[in-house]
């Protein structure tokens, strides 16, 4: 037996009742509620609907990745590379429109297309060569962003018409980005909850060997999520390069580590078989909240960066304890 | 489920072939290569110089990462640890006029308690160590611009510079520590029961526990030890580089894994190879400075190093399924035979 699989065992979902599940991300909304209040109070600026709108902005890249990851996660793999496709999207997106007189729906189609097939060679050589995910999916960021990093140099490219439609404009008083991530957060409840995929997701993470056993395509399954979480990777980059109008070569690197520690950091298990995409929602929005009240408060950059890694820690630790009790 | 110990016993195995004895093959076909290509490759001080002075930094952080992998543990935090430790111990005598060897060893104790703050999360509350050692990477690199309160700082005194760009009978005193480590890590891997209770820890923790091993204990110590070599990885590379950067170390975990997994250690845990990592690293230089040699752009070595890792992975698990099949087929025709 190997220690892997034993940990996994012990999380059996079905074991997790529904009111632990329940508290368990109630502690981490609750946590989320008491950094608002404090940061209100501390900053009145805070609670403005503009500084709101502008975290939700803001924040809707993590969010969008942290859902995607939160399927690999949940069936028990990680996923490294979506950083670098992140990077990719908008890096093509944007660099083919502007340098290579690309139509733009043709950029957009040939990242999709890139960003699904990264997904599927990551998934495929998970599963065929029987390998750890960690290493793959590091061998696949290094490799994309390599590549990326090479086409495009210094230069700088600006988001073309569509995507930066998408990325500033808003329908009904409500930013489009804003509307997709929230229509994303939804799907992805549904997905998990409601079908057969999300069912295979938590059988994969709580036991891979009886999942496959009862009969769960688990290789298949396994390709499947790692195209899923590269799609949201890929979404969330045509949104950001709209965000922020122009992306360099070292676009999406920040969100390597960012997107699984936010879907930890709202209680999704690493070792598979725990999460829901409320988890991640949260740890996006919790690691956000505080970069945005340092922000405010212009507390520098450096204790900036110090709080988000401490905000981690305190979150997973309260974790910690929690299951402990358990 | 013992099938699935038996494939995964046999990748590694295979992987440890392949790679740990084929890599010192490939570093020499990589070498022989650029000097047919290059004549400034033939000269042996550009190898001193450009490959083992540089691979040395992340050499050192290998050997620790290889007794993090093989215990199937992660520290994502190690150039963080480099940053901050370096910039402790150069502060400590450039603006408090401690002497350089007090600082060195303050640069040293700080990064020895960096690991300890990692163990303490992964051990006493059994946090992931990816988690962990992500979050330390974050308050790591904040501390380090706190500390240094400048981006960068130049003009370090003399005496210390010359560690890091001087030479003992010739070779590079980096390297020189370098080996030093390699084989205080070669000993303490294989030839103590630490070792033997790393990779235990890396194959079933669980029952080593059960074992009656303090698994706790035994990772504290990994961590310290890797916080200590990236501590020391740190302060060699501000030594050379004549100056603190905020930036120090960034990226040094990456590096330091793919050398490790070069080296034939694998991510499963429960085994690993010291020469390997220490070969992996100068490998990784090479690469660097072949394909600058080449006129390839720096960002495709990364390209290369992925690919290098993913198919060198790929090719030992397929040809572990190979051996397998062929086992198979002689027993079933063995079992013909006999009936």
């Amino acid at each position: 037996m190997k220690a892997s699989t034993i940990k996994k065992i012990k999380i059996d979902p079905t074991k997790i009742s529904l009111v632990k599940n329940f508290f368990g991300e109630f502690g981490m909304l609750l946590i989320l509620f008491l950094l608002m209040v404090v940061l209100s109070l501390i900053v009145p600026k805070f609670l403005s609907t503009r500084n709101l709108v502008n975290i939700a902005i803001q924040n809707c890249t993590v969010i969008i990745v942290a859902l995607g990851i939160s399927y690999v996660l949940i069936s028990g793999g990680i996923d490294l590379s979506l950083g670098s496709v992140v990077g990719m999207t908008a890096i093509l997106t944007c660099g083919l429109t502007k340098f290579y007189a690309f139509p733009e729906w043709l950029a957009i189609l040939l990242s999709l297309f890139l960003s699904l097939a990264i997904g599927f060679v990551n998934g495929w050589i998970i599963t065929r060569f029987k390998l750890e995910p960690v290493v793959v999916t590091l061998g696949t960021w290094y490799i994309v962003q390599g590549l990326v990093q090479n086409f495009i140099l210094s230069r700088v490219p600006t988001a073309p018409t569509f995507t930066t439609y998408l990325g500033s404009e808003k329908i009904l008083g409500i930013p489009i980005i804003v509307l997709i991530t929230l229509l994303l957060i939804l799907a992805t409840h549904l997905i998990l909850s409601k079908t057969i995929l999300g069912r295979w997701a938590y059988a994969m993470g709580g036991n891979p060997v009886a999942a496959r056993q009862s009969g769960v395509p688990v290789n298949r399954a396994r390709i499947i999520f790692f195209m899923l979480s590269a799609f949201y990777a890929f979404v969330s980059a045509i949104l950001m390069s709209g965000r922020v109008f122009a992306v360099d070569a070292n676009a999406g690197s920040g969100i390597v580590f960012l997107a699984p520690a936010a879907a930890v950091v709202g209680g999704t298990s690493l070792f598979g078989g725990r999460g829901n995409a409320f988890n991640a929602v949260i740890g996006a929005l919790i690691m956000g909240v505080i970069a945005n009240g340092l922000n405010l408060t212009s507390v520098s950059f450096f204790w900036q960066q110090v709080a988000v890694g401490a905000a981690i820690l305190v979150a997973v630790t309260i974790d910690a304890l929690q299951r402990r009790k358990e | 489920m013992k099938n699935n110990t038996n494939s995964k016993n046999g990748i590694l195995k295979s992987l440890q072939g392949i790679l740990k004895l084929r890599i010192l093959t490939i570093i020499i076909v990589l070498y022989a290569i650029m000097s047919f290509l290059s004549p400034t490759f033939r000269d042996p001080n550009f190898f001193l110089e450009n490959i083992l002075r540089p691979a040395s930094i992340i050499g050192i952080i290998a050997l620790g990462m290889t007794f993090v992998l093989a215990s199937k543990g992660l520290d994502l935090s190690v150039g963080s640890i480099a940053a901050l430790s370096s910039t402790i111990g150069v502060m400590a005598f450039s603006h408090y006029d401690l002497p350089i060897w007090l600082g060195i060893i303050l640069g040293i104790v700080a990064g020895a308690l960096f690991g300890l703050f990692n163990a303490f999360f992964i051990t006493r509350l059994k946090i992931a160590p990816f988690i962990v050692t992500f979050a330390t990477l974050t308050i790591g690199r904040g501390l380090t611009l706190v500390v240094a309160g400048n981006l960068f700082t130049y003009g370090l005194p003399d005496a210390f510079r010359d560690i890091g760009r001087g030479s003992i009978i010739g070779i590079p005193t980096p390297f020189v520590v370098n080996l030093f480590l390699f084989a205080l890590a070669w000993y303490l891997f294989n030839r103590t029961r630490f070792g033997k209770y790393v990779c235990a820890i890396g194959s079933n923790e669980t029952a080593t526990r059960v074992a009656g091993i303090r698994v706790d204990l035994y990772k504290t110590y990994i961590y310290v030890f890797i916080g200590i070599l990236s501590a020391i990885a740190g302060i060699l590379f501000s030594s050379r580089a004549n100056m603190i950067a905020v930036t120090t170390g960034m990226g040094y975990e990456l590096d330091a894994i793919a050398a490790v997994i070069l080296g034939g250690t694998s991510m499963a845990g429960g085994a690993g190879s010291i020469p390997g990592s220490l070969l992996g690293a100068i490998m990784l230089m090479l690469l660097d400075n072949g394909l600058q040699l080449l006129g390839i752009n720096t960002f495709l070595q990364r390209t290369i190093v992925g690919l290098i890792i993913i198919i060198g992975l790929a090719y030992a698990s397929w040809q572990d399924e190979q051996a397998k099949k062929s086992a198979r087929a002689s027993m079933a025709e063995q079992i013909q035979k006999t009936s």
